[in-house]
């Protein structure tokens, strides 16, 4: 069939060779790559103003901290995105001023187990703890462990939250919502003003 | 003081009021800052990236699952009218028309503005139709939110997104988990109900545990019973008695009268998204089948008065699969394959001998036209996104979009009695084609106070030679909350099928078309003060080469004839050409935000004005018929805590705009359709009498009782006693309860 163009179209269904080149394509396209289910929903530049602002909401984050917020970033060695979101959120936290009207300063560890994550906080006077994604299957020991251990804990995905981190950020109706731990806040002696729970999601 | 003064006095100590609170309120500790961290839209259409709406691209509302519950939005098309800004529609009971910033071309089946369910294109070819009242088929219960992307949008996502970009965004499971039943009624007009529920799930295939939304809904409407005043339409030339408007009606030439059977509409859908690990899978289901009581301009020019056997039926089947991988720490791929296929049925039956003299035999009693049509397409999209410095300071987003469409169309009349054809088949379309676009785009934020976007996308198809269509976008945030955005856009629309290839005895050859193109620029500004953002911007756009069917001047139609295209000259011979442009420029704002220690008080005002003004070679510039110049909305509601309701009130405005025959319809008067004010009312909450259980009534009141298309046998004035035409009557008052039972396991 000859269009009013002159150009050739085609006059038999083409599908079933379609069909087999979306497979054909799709199969050699599609990497054995990471898995992407390890990014985080609510962007990283947001994510980095709302814990700015959240953690002036501790009533315990001047004591814990001193003078100085110092934040360390946990990631999986496994996953590309936990280390691309350290590095994303450290540039993000850099341009954050100050964090309960303190100066901060960021850094990155490995995960190299749940009772040296807490022994680290302790020794250095972590005041924010932010699980990096990746770590998910992580998170239940993260919880034991920091048990007693005066530290903030906030997740990079909002559904490490009701598995025992303390902080964080949801995407509901294309906005951000806060979700707080009540119980492992109280273990890790975070306190949040009653003005900030009045707009999170809570798990007791 | 003049009114001047006193204008700007008054603004002045609004300002200042606003700029007062605020501050007094940050002075205090509250939480006002965060609300307003709270409030930011975190949008993915603009640039296929998520992202936050104040330094996106282009100019962004989005509309939340809460506001759909909270203010009784029922349609895509209410929540476009009373909560977006710059986006109208205009429901014609045929079609639901849609426009922005004041352009809109009435029955364009929306194809000029580009519909996204979760990222999946919704117009088809044949007609480029993407229906936007309920024809859109998501049940609203299921959605998450609604991005309504003003200006063109073909940098990333090519025909069709002229006018704008819409992505409608489904809920996941965790925003909809458990089993929810809706029960939904408009006493004595309408019903709905929907099943659904929203399951995550352990599966051996991921990781993760499968995450399902589904949802099957039916909504059937019959009526209200209108009365369409009598008109008298004349002697019918073919018989030398009067018209015969009805199939068992009187030939006294009178067309009117209450329309009891002709308005109704019945439509099943469902709807399913399905997240397995890297992979998630979207099916859309649904069958639109509706009727109209009365004859339109545009394709029922000649219909029976309120015949229920004439009506349009549109089924839909949408598979969408999607995977995301990331490839290292810089690149990840998103590879969606999707299958789409749609098919169009539309009966109308006309008792008038003259029509039945244009179907091929004026002896029958009642000619019926069969329109059949149909497409299908199947297409693959690969994009990848390299962050280049893992910081989203510097990325790049190359793409390509590969389809191949398959079109079918025929036109039949026959005797509606019998079933006998009265003439061979008309306007037989069988096509297939392949479309092919390639986009690049590149996001740069070389400080936290200024980003830049810049993109182009190339589009092939098979009838046309390559589209581009660029976009260069930047955004300041000079000052805390502050963002001043400037962007320059261009898009097309490929013509429908049904507009390059649709031949019959009165409708020739297209010819050469050439797609519609739009140039737009925009620079708004946003302040965020607390809780509040107040965003203001002015825009500019230059259409051109618009497409319309063209009717023959006699001279035409003899050339037409002595050419061997037209059999002999005969009336209304209509050719499918770029016809004109439009120039169309404006402002538009919002004042949005919450108040409250729990955020209880939610409030918003949009508002546009605009000109557009259709031009032609060698006709008067003229505003667009049916697009309204002057439009917004507002709205306020506050959540009373506990087992209250909480009480909403929206309003939308319309105004004064030309009907859709107001240039070729000859009437000496009546040629503007009322301004519209339509207030809702709602009240929603649970109901304690059983856990789960909640419930939502709402009011509706609509001051004008006519709207801007012409009804009627009388479409174009001839002389006679009545120099306006008959307008479509509106519901003026509308009342709904809806229940809702959760079960939460």
């Amino acid at each position: 069939m000859v269009d009013r163009r002159g150009v050739t179209v085609g006059s038999r269904s083409p599908w079933g060779r379609f069909a087999l080149a979306i497979v054909a394509v799709a199969w050699v396209l599609l990497p054995p790559g990471t898995s992407l289910g390890d990014e985080v929903a609510v962007p990283v530049a947001l994510q980095a103003e709302l814990v700015a602002k959240v953690a002036s909401y501790d009533r315990n984050l001047a004591s814990r901290a001193g003078d100085r917020v110092h934040i360390l970033i946990v990631v999986s060695a496994k996953s590309d995105a936990s280390n691309s979101f350290a590095k994303h959120m450290t540039s993000a936290l850099g341009g954050v001023d100050k964090i309960g009207g303190l100066p901060h300063d960021e850094t990155t560890a490995v995960f190299g187990g749940a009772k040296a994550l807490a022994d680290a906080c302790r020794a250095r006077r972590i005041a924010i703890l932010y699980v990096a994604p990746g770590l998910g299957d992580e998170v239940a020991g993260i919880r034991s462990a920091l048990d007693g251990v005066n530290v903030l804990s906030v997740a990079a995905d909002a559904a490490d939250v009701p598995k025992g981190i303390v902080l964080g950020f949801d995407l509901v109706s294309g906005k951000p919502k806060i979700v707080v731990q009540l119980g492992q806040a109280k273990k890790q002696e975070v306190s949040f003003k009653a003005e900030l729970l009045k707009l999170a999601k809570v798990y007791e | 003081m003049s009114t001047r003064a006193k204008l700007l006095a008054m603004l002045a100590a609004a300002a200042t009021t606003a700029l007062g609170s605020a501050s007094a309120r940050a002075d205090d500790a509250d939480t006002s800052e965060l609300e307003g961290l709270l409030n930011e839209n975190v949008v993915v259409a603009a640039s296929k990236t998520s992202e936050v709406g104040t330094t996106a691209p282009a100019t962004v509302t989005t509309v939340t699952a809460e506001d759909l519950r909270r203010y009784g939005m029922r349609t895509l098309a209410e929540a476009i009218d009373f909560l977006s800004l710059g986006a109208v529609t205009s429901d014609s009971q045929h079609v639901v028309d849609i426009g922005a910033r004041g352009v809109l071309i009435p029955n364009d089946n929306g194809d000029h503005m580009l519909l996204l369910v979760n990222g999946h294109t919704q117009n088809e070819p044949l007609f480029g139709r993407a229906s936007f009242g309920r024809g859109a088929s998501i049940p609203l219960e299921m959605v998450d939110h609604i991005e309504v992307i003003l200006g063109p949008g073909s940098v990333l996502y090519g025909s069709n997104a002229m006018l704008g970009v819409i992505n409608v965004v489904t809920k996941r499971a965790k925003d909809w988990s458990g089993v929810h039943a809706v029960g939904e009624l408009e006493p004595g007009k309408s019903w709905r109900g929907l099943v659904g529920a929203g399951v995550t799930f352990p599966t051996p295939l991921a990781k993760d545990p499968a995450d399902l939304t589904l949802g099957v809904e039916y909504y059937k409407h019959d009526g209200p019973a209108f009365f369409y005043p009598y008109r008298y339409g004349g002697i019918d030339g073919s018989t030398a008695k009067p018209y015969r408007y009805a199939r068992n009606g009187a030939e006294n030439g009178y067309w009117g009268g209450v329309a009891k059977n002709g308005y109704y509409t019945r439509l099943p859908s469902g709807f399913l998204r399905l997240g397995l690990g890297d992979f998630e899978l979207n099916v859309q289901l649904s069958s639109f089948d509706h009727s109209a009581p009365y004859r339109s301009r545009y394709t029922k020019v000649f219909q029976d008065f309120d015949d229920p056997d004439s009506h349009e039926r549109d089924r839909r089947i949408g598979i969408d699969l999607t995977h995301r991988a990331r490839l290292g720490t810089v690149a990840r791929l998103t590879s969606r394959a999707y299958v789409d296929g749609w098919d169009w049925l539309a009966d109308v039956n006309a008792s008038e001998k003259a029509a039945c003299l244009g179907a091929g035999d004026s002896s029958v009693n009642t000619c019926s036209f069969q329109g059949r049509g149909r497409s299908r397409w199947a297409g693959l999209e690969l994009r990848t996104d390299l962050d280049w410095l893992q910081t989203s300071q510097l990325v790049t987003t190359l793409g390509i979009d590969g389809r191949l469409r398959e079109i079918k169309s025929k036109v039949d009349f026959s005797d509606f009695d019998t079933g006998r054809p009265l003439q061979s088949t008309q306007g037989f379309i069988d096509r297939n084609d392949t479309l092919l676009g390639a986009y690049l785009q590149q996001t740069i934020l070389p400080t936290r106070w200024l980003s830049f976007n810049l993109g182009a996308r190339l589009d092939k198809e098979t009838r046309f030679d390559g589209v581009v269509s660029p976009r260069f976008a930047a955004a300041v945030r000079p000052w805390h909350g502050g963002t001043l955005k400037g962007s320059f856009a261009e898009a097309f629309r490929s013509p429908a099928y049904a507009e390059t290839d649709y031949t019959s005895t009165v409708q020739l050859p297209a010819g050469t078309l050439a797609p519609e193109r739009v140039r737009s620029a925009e620079v708004s500004f946003e302040q965020k003060l607390g809780a509040q953002r107040l965003l203001f911007g002015v825009f500019r756009s230059w259409w051109q080469d618009i497409v319309e069917n063209h009717i023959l001047s006699v001279p035409e139609q003899r050339e037409a004839v002595s050419r061997g295209e037209l059999g002999l000259a005969t009336f209304g011979v209509g050719q499918f050409r770029n016809v004109s442009r439009i120039d169309n420029y404006g402002l538009n704002g919002t004042f949005e935000g919450t108040a409250g220690k729990e955020q209880q008080l939610h409030y918003g005002l949009n508002a546009t004005a605009a000109i557009a003004r259709r031009d032609e070679v060698g006709a008067p510039s003229v505003p667009l018929a049916v697009a309204p110049q002057i439009f917004g909305n507002a709205r306020v509601a506050y959540d009373i805590a506990g087992d209250w309701p909480t009480v909403a009130l929206a309003t939308h405005y319309v105004g004064k705009r030309p009907i859709d025959r107001a240039y070729d319809g000859g009437w000496p008067s009546g040629t503007y359709a009322p301004a519209q004010l339509e207030t809702r009312a709602t009240l929603s909450g649970p109901l304690p009498i059983l856990r789960g259980l909640s419930y939502r009534l709402t009011a509706t009141y609509a001051l004008a009782d006519h709207g801007p298309y012409v009804v009627g046998a009388q479409q174009v004035y001839e002389g006679g006693p009545e120099p306006s035409p008959s307008l479509l009557p509106l519901d003026t008052f509308r009342t709904s309860l809806g229940l809702q039972y959760d079960f939460l396991p």
